[in-house]
């Protein structure tokens, strides 16, 4: 019987693990955000599922661009390839925003369940989207490039660490944007 | 120039659409059970779930095509390789959410989270139940996907990790909601 599955995958599902337990303390903590405004906590994985997918795509093209040598790893930074990558990244993150906003608040209106309102979801996924958005994108073309200079290959590092560092960024960035806007009143 | 943001736009919103409608489905589930809010050291469990089981998915994914790839892995249910493959997923998914049941609960004085009437037990039974759930459904949705898109001649490197990530987080959901209605 191999055991090479376990003992290779284990002390890394650990590490993500651990993550996982600190993004899932944040979202403990917004217990009483997910009170005062009813609606919130049902677009919750949905946001947090589609950072995650949204930026490990983002890491999985610019490795294989890497590799079939569209991009240069000295300079990922300036190449036009990269830039438009960005950019597809941004928009896609604002439309699915929107997108998610408008499924969470029509299931809920339909299944008469209390929730604020659609502009006050489209504000929160979107400043959240492109806030977390801004942050992943950085850590995503470092991960690129320092995975790269260490010869190691970026489409075996760049999706796991992803997708844990990601959850916790995301609810963070949730967090504070809803805090921060209904504190301003903006959303109801 | 290789990429056009229309042409990634155009590609991606589609599936991103169904994986939101599925995430959305789950978030219902939350809302319904006010539990989760009554008790909100629940609601750290939540991403651990989600997180841990699209992880191990995602492996024996790409392990199960790598195998269909090199021909370790025929389509039989019987192949040595794959029962390897299914046996090591059982004792990780076992392993690990033991150890992150304990973490959880041996951090939770630091959080300062309610715990509410959980004792470590109905915790321990809830998390158990839950990842031993979870490692039969995540198994199960591996293969299934795997096994389909390799007969149907579609690379299965493309499609178990969206599949399994995103049924993982409408699962994890469900399956966490099931052990807590029956525990507490």
């Amino acid at each position: 019987m191999k055991l090479d599955m376990v003992k290779q995958s284990l002390p890394f599902l650990i590490i993500c693990g651990i993550g996982e337990v600190f993004a899932g303390t944040i979202f403990g903590f917004m217990k009483d955000l997910f009170i005062d405004y009813p609606g919130l906590i049902v677009i919750m994985p949905a946001v947090i599922g589609m950072r995650g997918n949204i930026v490990t795509t983002l890491g999985s093209r610019l490795g294989s661009s890497i590799h079939l040598g569209v991009i240069d790893p000295e300079n990922v930074l300036k190449s036009p390839e990269t830039k438009e990558n960005i950019h597809a990244t941004l928009m896609l993150s604002v439309v699915m925003g929107v997108i998610t906003s408008v499924v969470a608040y029509t299931s809920s209106i339909s299944a008469g369940v209390k929730t604020i309102t659609l502009p006050s979801l489209i504000m929160v996924t979107v400043l959240s989207a492109l806030i977390s958005g801004a942050i992943l994108i950085i850590i995503t073309i470092w991960i690129v490039i320092l995975s790269f200079s260490k010869g190691l290959d970026p489409d075996n590092v760049t999706a796991p660490i992803l997708t844990t560092v990601g959850d916790i960024i995301t609810i963070f960035c949730i967090y504070f944007i809803v805090v921060i806007l209904g504190g301003l009143g903006v959303i109801s | 120039m290789r990429y056009s943001k229309e042409k990634i736009l155009s590609e991606s919103i589609p599936l991103l659409a169904l994986c939101a409608v599925l995430e959305i489905a789950g978030g219902q589930l939350l809302n319904n059970e006010k539990i989760f809010i009554a008790i909100p050291f629940l609601l750290t469990t939540i991403p651990v779930v989600n997180g841990l089981f699209g992880n191990l998915g995602c492996i024996l994914g790409a392990r199960l095509a790598t195998g269909l790839h090199l021909g370790q892995i025929d389509l039989s249910l019987k192949n040595k390789e794959l029962r390897e493959n299914v046996i090591q997923t059982v004792i990780l998914g076992l392993l690990i959410i033991l150890f992150l049941t304990a973490f959880i609960w041996a951090v939770s004085p630091l959080t300062g989270l309610s715990t509410g009437p959980l004792s470590p037990l109905k915790f321990i039974i809830i998390m158990l139940g839950a990842g031993l759930l979870m490692t039969i459904i995540i198994t199960v949705m591996s293969v299934v996907s795997a096994f389909l898109s390799f007969k149907k001649g579609i690379d299965p490197d493309n499609t178990v990790v969206p599949v399994v990530s995103t049924t993982g987080d409408l699962m994890g959901i469900t399956t966490l909601i099931i052990m807590v209605g029956l525990v507490l």
